[in-house]
This record gives C-alpha cells, sequence and structure tokens, in this order.
C-alpha cells in the first residue's frame, strides 16, 4: 500500500515512544536544523545508505541515553536534539562519515557557514 | 480548532494551555482513559506538570534567584546553537562528499509540506462548499471529484484511489476511525495525531462514538444519527464537514482555512 518512503517511514514511527512532534496533521519543527536533520535522515535512508529500521533503533538508543543523563522532566529536552545524535551515529555506522570529521567540521568556523546560508 | 503559533520554545511556553497534544481538546484529556497516551505523551504532560509546580531553584516566595533564572534560560539558547551547528556541519559534509545535494532536504520535506497534508482535503472540501454538485460527485466517486480539483499528483492515485469522502447533515454526523496509520487518509488530511491509533480510541469510538465526542467536546444532539466508518487498506474515509453558518460570501479559498483535519476526522466541528 505504501508507494512512497517518505509516507511509510514517517508512518512506521506512529504510535511510538519516538514519532515525530506534529501538530494539525504537519509535522512540527521548531527550527531550521531540526527540518535539515529530519530531511537527511529521510533521504539518506530512502537512497538506501542505512535501513529505516536501523536509524530508528539508533534513536531509541539515543533517547534512552537522554533519559538515563537527565530528570525526566528536564525542559531542555528536544526530541530532535536525539533526532540528531541518532542521525550522526547511523551516518558513522553507514561509513559515509567519521566521527572526527563531523565533530571537526560542526566546531570550524560554524558562524561563518551559518553566514553562508 | 484554532491555529497555534509555532514558536522555538512551544513546549515550555505553551505548557499552561494544550501544548500536550495539538488539536486535542485538553479539558477532554483527562477522562479519555487510553492508557497507551500517557506514554506517548509523557514529556510534555509532565512538562506541564512541571511548569504548575515549582520550578527548581524558586525559593518559597516564588523568586527564583538571578543567577538559576539565567542559567536555565542560556542553556536551552546555548544548546540550540550547537545543535543547529552540528546540523548543518552534517549536511555540508554529506553534501560535499557527494552524497546528498544542497536540495535534498527541500525535496523530501516538499513531499510533507506542499504534496501531501490537510491543505488538500480543506482545497476538497472547500469546493464541495461551493459548488453542491462536486459535493455530490465526491460522495459518489471520490476519485472522480478529487481528479477534478487542481492537486499534487498521486492524490487520486496508488495513495488516494481508495478514498471515500461521508458528508454530514443536519441528520447525520460522520466519524472516521482506523486500525492501522497506513489505512490513514494521508493524502488529505495529513499526518494522524498521536492518539488516533490507540486501540482504546478505536474501540471506544466504535462502542460509543456519542460519548467520545461529548469528551471530545463535540456535542452530538440525540437526534442526530451518529455513523462510524472504519478506515482499512481498501477504503480510506474522510468526512466533508457541514459549512459553517454565517460564512455566505466567504471565498473558497477563505472557506478553506477554516477547515481542520479534525473536521474531516469528525472530531471537531468546522
Amino acid at each position: 500500500m505504501q508507494s512512497r518512503f517518505e509516507h511509510f517511514a514517517v508512518t512506521s514511527m506512529m504510535g511510538s515512544p519516538d514519532h515525530p512532534p506534529r501538530a494539525d496533521g504537519a509535522l512540527k519543527f521548531s527550527h531550521p536544523w531540526e527540518r535539515t536533520a529530519f530531511g537527511v535522515a529521510l533521504a539518506l535512508s530512502r537512497d538506501g545508505h542505512f535501513e529505516w529500521e536501523d536509524f530508528r533503533q539508533h534513536l531509541i538508543a539515543a533517547i534512552g541515553d537522554w533519559e538515563r543523563r537527565n530528570e525526566i522532566d528536564d525542559p531542555s529536552w528536544n526530541y530532535y536534539d536525539q533526532w540528531l545524535s541518532a542521525l550522526e551515529a547511523a551516518v558513522i555506522a553507514a561509513g559515509l562519515a567519521s566521527e572526527d570529521e563531523i565533530a571537526l567540521r560542526a566546531t570550524a568556523a560554524p558562524a561563518a557557514r551559518l553566514c553562508g546560508k | 480548532m484554532t491555529t497555534r503559533p509555532d514558536t522555538s520554545d512551544e513546549q515550555i511556553s505553551n505548557v499552561g494551555s494544550d501544548a500536550r497534544t495539538p488539536g486535542f481538546p485538553t479539558r477532554a484529556f483527562p477522562t479519555l482513559g487510553f492508557p497507551g497516551l500517557a506514554r506517548f505523551s509523557r514529556r510534555n504532560m509532565l512538562l506541564a506538570a512541571s511548569a504548575a509546580a515549582a520550578v527548581p531553584g524558586i525559593g518559597a516566595d516564588g523568586i527564583e534567584p538571578a543567577a538559576a533564572q539565567a542559567q536555565r534560560f542560556e542553556y536551552p539558547a546555548d544548546r540550540e546553537a550547537k545543535s543547529a551547528a552540528r546540523a548543518l556541519a552534517l549536511e555540508s559534509l554529506l553534501i560535499e562528499k557527494g552524497i546528498i545535494t544542497g536540495n535534498t532536504v527541500n525535496t523530501v520535506l516538499s513531499f510533507f509540506e506542499t504534496q501531501m497534508g490537510p491543505f488538500n482535503g480543506a482545497k476538497i472540501v472547500a469546493r464541495a462548499w461551493v459548488d453542491p454538485a462536486f459535493k455530490q460527485l465526491l460522495v459518489d466517486d471520490t476519485p472522480a471529484a478529487i481528479a477534478r480539483l487542481d492537486l499534487p499528483k498521486g492524490m487520486a492515485g496508488a495513495e488516494g484511489e481508495h478514498m471515500r469522502a461521508v458528508a454530514n447533515s443536519p441528520a447525520v454526523h460522520n466519524l472516521v476511525i482506523c486500525t492501522l496509520c497506513s489505512c490513514y487518509p494521508w493524502p488529505v488530511l495529513g499526518l494522524p495525531p498521536y492518539w488516533y491509533k490507540d486501540p482504546t480510541f478505536r474501540a471506544r469510538a466504535a462502542r460509543e462514538p456519542r460519548v467520545v465526542l461529548k469528551e471530545f467536546g463535540l456535542d452530538i444532539l440525540p437526534s442526530i444519527e451518529i455513523k462510524t466508518w472504519d478506515s482499512s487498506a481498501q477504503i480510506r474515509w474522510f468526512v466533508v464537514p457541514e459549512r459553517p453558518a454565517g460564512t455566505d460570501g466567504v471565498s473558497e479559498a477563505e472557506l478553506a482555512k477554516l477547515i481542520t483535519a479534525e473536521g474531516m476526522m469528525g472530531v471537531a466541528r468546522v
């Protein structure tokens, strides 16, 4: 029945604790980077770089890690922080980029890149 | 259903209202008794509870020390900047390696933002409100009616070909339920709300729709028949709500803005 990967990917998470935030029938992003992280994860899986289920396992693990490190009512909770951690883990596991490459890029002149966008 | 501001700190700032469950009437929430729901929305509910109760660091006089306040508000901003830098770093690295392109994110998101969503259903319903012949066709042959509108390709195709519309009337109120989210009429309604898939909601809506709708804040007169439609892989139902009173002379485009996904599920008035 599922003709589109995007449809499959999101509906597969419905009703589960790792489902993405949404409002009035639409995905809900609070910041542009959340949208970026969402789109990159779906595209990489759609293009066969990793299985969607593998990404979800990374996501569930990231949420579990956060819950162990933080109070359950910690207001700094952001679903897409966990999503981003899961995406980085999936990218590294798939051999698309190394942990060092990602860390270096994230700390190297982020302001300049932001301005360049 | 009102449109909520989608602010960056919504999870914190909206906790007094219905930030827990977009599109879900807050006051009805505790009485619905869906066992699985606490798990799904635990975080937001806890956030609401923590905002209502004392915030750590706030003294008995209700005044938070300035240092604690500064720490509480600065930390998330710093974290946001770091997350933004990480996400952009990853994207730029993958673009540089030729794994994705600069358009990839927009292409993926356009599916959710412009192709498939409640805005399509709203256009269909608005047309039905202004064009009785179209409304009749919509109920008789939903794909044929949808094909007449300028909607994204695929609306009446693989995902949409089994869609069926049911129209509310002064005598009948329709409610759509479904067992599987893959059976939800995505092309016209967008993503289902989290409670929709809950087995308890579905079972209760099938057994006692009038009671469940009342919990949603929808008091259906006893004289009005309630019909419940169970979506399946074969047929995906959506509701054509009644045109609100006092909208004579309102344009089709303006009418479309009044129509919500909840209205097309039959759990809210439009």
